[in-house]
């Protein structure tokens, strides 16, 4: 990646993206994958189909690049895009686990080889809760954002969101109470 | 208290960076890149088809023979649908489906000379490259192969 791209705007690379940049817009979303994998990781419990969600999400972000309303909130205006085609694979028919072995499990050895029973664990957890308070929890406390802000990028009301992660926090202490050593 | 600290422990896992890899963010950029590629082709013979009408490029552009059977083909027992994709259908998976025949997917195109870029889609998600052909240069780490059709 060319120097003049390290300190640019995310507006300065949406608008040179639009003109064909494709370097522009892989120095634009390589900035971002962090928290989209995570997001979508934690959402989806797959780490295949949380590469593909963002692989989607990405493609299809970059026809519509024209129609990023606010190119200094490309973050946001992604991850939107993304939470769509993750709901979009959450509303699918999943696959029959087999063997027993369901989603979190292949969670569970991705995260094994780091060692983690309590990952696994708060995977297991994540898993557990309804889709949409799984993804009110992870906006509000991983992704950090405010009630508003979810709500434009959710499409949910403030007082529905706040509900959903009231119940989601819920039912993560008294899931992970039992694994969690303090 | 101890549920607070629960929390926070749960959300600062969560917040961890893993190192899962690149693979969605690479696949997205190589075809967004072959997508790019497929448009500068299509303008350039645009172009040369321009020439052609004004009679100057004409001996030039036939001079290299014309387009010869080509078979790609893929053991992939597992495999419900696979597909071909590359420079000569502009990365679409939907163009060239491959047909299972004796435990092998297989598809027959005419192509004409040239040096070529490939890849074989399974199950409309799983990006492989040809395991018998030489692997290609690929500006994203993509699974390619490359297969060069003399005159």
């Amino acid at each position: 990646m060319g120097l003049s791209t390290m300190s640019a705007s995310d507006a300065d690379l949406v608008l040179r993206a639009r003109q064909g940049d494709l370097r522009a817009y892989a120095e634009l979303v390589g900035r971002h994958r962090g928290g989209l994998q995570r997001y979508a990781h934690h959402l989806l419990g797959n780490h295949e189909e949380a590469e593909e969600a963002l692989q989607d999400a990405l493609l299809r972000a970059h026809r519509a690049l024209a129609q990023c309303a606010h190119p200094d909130r490309f973050r946001s205006w992604l991850l939107a895009i993304l939470i769509n085609r993750c709901r979009t694979r959450l509303a699918r028919p999943r696959p029959l686990p087999a063997d027993g072995e369901d989603a979190l499990d292949r969670v569970a050895a991705v995260d094994d080889a780091e060692g983690s029973a309590w990952r696994e664990e708060i995977a297991r957890a994540l898993a557990a809760l309804p889709a949409d308070h799984r993804e009110a929890f992870l906006l509000k406390h991983v992704e950090e954002f405010s009630y508003e802000e979810m709500a434009a990028l959710t499409g949910a009301s403030v007082p529905a969101l706040k509900m959903r992660v009231s119940r989601a926090c819920e039912r993560l202490r008294h899931l992970l109470a039992g694994a969690y050593r303090g | 208290m101890a549920d607070a600290d629960l929390l926070v422990a749960v959300v600062r896992t969560l917040q961890a960076p893993a190192d899962r890899g690149d693979a969605g963010l690479h696949r997205a950029l190589a075809q967004l890149a072959r997508e790019a590629a497929a448009a500068r082709r299509r303008r350039r013979l645009g172009g040369l088809a321009a020439a052609l009408v004004l009679g100057t490029l004409g001996v030039t552009l036939f001079r290299g023979g014309g387009p010869r059977p080509v078979r790609f083909a893929m053991a992939a027992p597992q495999a419900a649908q696979v597909a071909l994709i590359g420079d000569f259908n502009d990365w679409d998976p939907r163009a060239n489906p491959l047909r299972r025949q004796a435990g092998e997917w297989s598809v027959t195109l005419r192509l004409p000379p040239g040096r070529y870029r490939y890849a074989f889609v399974l199950d409309g998600r799983r990006w492989v490259a040809d395991p018998e052909t030489p692997q290609a240069e690929d500006e994203f780490d993509t699974p390619t192969s490359a297969i060069t059709i003399s005159h």
